[in-house]
């Protein structure tokens, strides 16, 4: 079976219909904990947070996905910085972990994985329609082992963090504002969809499983490029994490 | 009313929405700077590279890629080189492909290498997809993309809320017309690239003529292969096109050129593995007429080559032809002849010979293969046919 | 194995509940089989095969298929033949895998007989990479059966996933039958 896991538009596909959930539901708890998430996260005290994967898009009239490197380097930034920020509020001493060659294919290895896992999950454990009772009942995912990366900089714990967004172009708002129009005389609002930013957070703990995951998705009204437009979304997320003892 | 209120909006969004430029001038002008949708097309595709180098797919043959990398420095002076080093990969896949990306690196699938003859129509395809890389055709081609996509998204939102199905028959015939001129490379960049292309063969002193039958070989395949658009440098213009244009070329260009260089034997020696080794993918493909013609073709250069009558024999076995199986026999016969110690012939007669009932034989050629072969994946087969031959069960 | 993806965004976009939960015996009449599937494990409404996971089909999957012998093949013009040997018809599905254009890298770890459910057939054992970068592992048994072929697969990602579930597949395996022999 071959998945591209990285298929981008996949990815906004699915948070599209996630934001659906978002918005319509009755404010749900958008994390997921492990089943032994109190125990577990207790005895961590330095995670590592590898470096965040964000992608950023410049959504043009016609829906075509521009990537633009300007803007991820921007974007994985702020996501980083802020992500940072937040959770210094919590008994953690956080290092942000700087891959090298000798470790390299071992984090693609996982991150790839990662990747197939934090689909999984948005899929079968918030989507209504995909839930899969057994994983919202008992929330475990695992990435696989990860002593060695532990060991290499003498951490406890990993934080994966990604993001994506999509910024609409002059064009494409316009686009926006003539389908209201045109809408007004004709009664049916055709309008491009708007730019989705979303971003997930998980907390892996030394047996490669997820003790807690996390996900904020808003459509058009978010910006990673600006930093405290993304710091107020990271907050939000990562104000959801559970309070624990030291 | 509506329809006239529509068509007063309609040029004011799509002035709105603009068109981004595809004039670009080509990077042999000089002075290049990729521009921001440029950088971002590069940034994407060093991850896809970085995917493509870590999936297993390319070929290693570190001689094959030197040959294949002097031969496109042959193409350019070296001011182009300095501002774009290219850099030519090979994939394992049997389809007669090749692709750049936009910072240089060229991938040549040992499809398309297993198919040529000689170095001319290696310069015919190397000097073509090097012209999508100076003269910016991805990034062309990708704003081309954007503007027509837009295009279709205003037609879409001022035509879509009208009833009797005009919004629908646009958003057909739109999609269909965006889409039908951007599926690869637009025509008119294909063209260029062949005309430019010409250039860069004639100038290094290749034989044009064998740009002709590079596409000539690509039509074969085509027809081969049953594919109803080409697959190979876009779907547009079609491959008999494109001969006629290059047939045009060459009519037209009246300058002789001092030199006319093929250059198959250095090819052919440089290819000779990667060559054999695609004949194996076309093997596992069943495409056992190409990979019957490139065996034999292999086996009049190089008659004693075990390997080429083993791969006669599999393709006898596995295209159960009349007669094949008489075939089969003979070609693993001469292949052990020619090699006593290569395992594989022997295990093929084995099966054979147990199919055929003849126990006696089948034996002796698996244990022959099993002596030979050491440590190998199928070995609990084999044994397993050995307990039936003892046994005396039918397979 | 583009199939996957497909399946994946048509389950997605499907109205009605496209998962199951499934345990215990189940049995396939029209496709003239039974076996005993794990418990809590969800199972696809959409597929024409039976498909089952756990986690999520990027993860891993188990399921069975009955094609008809005269089945065109995707990424080969090999073709199976009625009284085949295992080891052919097993080399047949395989050159249709690593024929596949977007399947790299496949090696093909193991290749022996196998008994499914008391016929005689082929296992083989192989790993692949994807372009996405994740790596795959995967165990295939067949038998052909008179007209037609049955294949029991697991596909599972190579790191953490494929070792955890093989005792599942394997008691999945082991309880395979043939209702009514051809």
């Amino acid at each position: 079976m071959i998945i591209n896991t990285k298929t981008s538009q996949a990815f906004a596909f699915l948070l599209v219909s996630l934001l659906s959930i978002f918005m319509f539901a009755c404010a749900p708890k958008t994390y997921r904990t492990h089943p032994e998430f109190e125990q577990r996260v207790s005895k961590i005290t330095n995670p590592g947070m590898l470096p965040s994967d964000v992608r950023v898009y410049e959504l043009t009239a016609g829906g075509v996905q521009d990537l633009r490197d300007d803007w991820c380097k921007i974007g994985k930034e702020n996501v980083q910085k802020a992500v940072y920020e937040a959770l210094k509020q919590r008994p953690f001493k956080i290092e942000q972990l700087v891959v090298d060659k000798e470790i390299e294919e071992e984090i693609e290895d996982i991150q790839a994985l990662y990747r197939a896992v934090s689909l999984s999950i948005q899929l079968h454990t918030y989507n209504p329609q995909f839930l899969f009772p057994e994983k919202v009942n008992h929330f475990v995912y695992s990435v696989g082992p990860v002593d060695k990366i532990l060991k290499k900089y003498g951490a406890d714990a990993i934080i994966f963090v990604y993001g994506f967004d999509e910024i609409s172009t002059g064009g494409r708002k316009a686009l926006q504002v003539a389908g209201i129009i045109v809408g007004a005389f004709t009664g049916v609002v055709v309008g491009p969809r708007a730019g989705i930013t979303a971003v997930s957070v998980a907390l892996v703990d030394s047996s490669g499983e997820i003790l807690w995951y996390n996900l904020k998705a808003s459509a058009g009204g978010k910006d990673l490029r600006d930093f405290d437009s993304c710091a107020s979304m990271i907050n939000d997320m990562i104000g959801e994490f559970p309070s624990t003892k030291k | 009313m509506k329809l006239k209120i529509i068509l007063l909006i309609l040029p004011i969004i799509l002035f709105q929405i603009g068109c981004a430029s595809t004039d670009l001038k080509p990077i042999t002008t000089g002075n290049f700077a990729p521009e921001t949708d440029e950088r971002g097309i590069w940034y994407q595709v060093e991850e896809e590279q970085k995917a493509l180098n870590r999936s297993g797919v390319l070929y290693t043959d570190k001689e094959l890629e030197e040959y294949l990398n002097e031969t496109a420095r042959k193409l350019y002076p070296n001011s182009v080189l300095a501002q774009i080093p290219f850099n030519i990969h090979v994939i394992k896949n049997r389809q007669f492909n090749a692709f750049a990306y936009p910072n240089g690196h060229i991938y040549v699938h040992t499809g398309v290498l297993a198919c040529m003859e000689n170095e001319a129509q290696l310069a015919t395809l190397l000097a073509h997809e090097m012209t999508h890389v100076t003269h910016r055709h991805a990034v062309k081609g990708f704003r081309n993309l954007k503007n027509k996509s837009a295009v279709l998204a205003t037609l879409q939102v001022t035509f879509g809320g009208l009833g009797g199905g005009v919004g629908d028959l646009v958003s057909l015939l739109g999609t269909f017309g965006a889409l039908a001129s951007v599926y690869g490379y637009s025509r008119e960049l294909e063209t260029e690239a062949d005309i430019e292309g010409f250039k860069l063969i004639k100038e290094a002193g290749y034989d044009t003529l064998e740009s002709v039958k590079f596409f000539e070989l690509l039509k074969r395949d085509i027809e081969e292969e049953e594919i109803k658009q080409a697959f190979f440098f876009g779907t547009h213009p079609r491959v008999q096109e494109r001969i006629e244009n290059y047939e045009d070329l060459i009519k037209s260009d009246n300058r002789k050129s001092a030199k006319s260089i093929i250059n198959a034997e250095q090819f052919l020696a440089k290819t000779l593995k990667v060559k054999m080794d695609n004949i194996f993918l076309d093997l596992k493909a069943g495409r056992f007429k190409k990979a019957r013609r490139a065996a034999d073709n292999r086996r009049e250069l190089y008659p004693n080559d075990a390997k080429v009558y083993y791969l006669l024999g599999k393709i006898e076995t596995q295209e159960r032809g009349d007669n094949g199986i008489e075939r089969a026999i003979n070609n693993y016969k001469k292949a052990i002849s020619f090699d006593p110690s290569f395992p594989e012939p022997y295990r093929e007669l084995g099966l054979i010979y147990l199919k055929q009932n003849n126990k006696g034989h089948a034996t002796d050629f698996f244990k022959q293969y099993l002596s030979l072969s050491g440590e190998t994946n199928d070995r609990a087969y084999v044994e397993e046919y050995l307990k039936q031959c003892k046994e005396g069960d039918k397979p | 194995m583009r199939k996957l993806l497909i399946l994946f965004l048509i389950i997605f976009v499907s109205s009605c509940a496209p998962w199951v939960q499934v345990g215990g015996l189940y049995e396939s009449s029209g496709d003239n089989f039974k076996i005993e599937l794990p418990n809590g494990w969800m199972k696809s409404r959409q597929s024409n095969e039976l498909l089952i996971t756990r986690d999520g089909i990027l993860l891993q999957t188990i399921s069975v298929e009955r094609l008809d012998i005269k089945h065109e093949f995707k990424n080969t013009k090999k073709k199976l033949v009625k009284g085949m040997l295992p080891e052919e018809a097993s080399e047949v599905i395989l050159d249709n895998i690593s024929s596949a254009p977007e399947i790299a890298g496949l090696d093909i770890i193991e290749s022996a007989p196998a008994k499914i459910g008391g016929m005689s057939g082929f296992k083989a054992v192989f790993k692949y990479n994807t372009k996405g970068g994740l790596r795959y592992k995967s165990i295939y048994y067949g038998f052909i059966d008179g007209e037609v072929i049955y294949v029991i697969r697991y596909i599972a990602a190579q790191r953490y996933y494929f070792d955890k579930d093989l005792n599942t597949f394997d008691k999945v395996v082991n309880s395979f039958h043939i209702i009514k022999k051809v």
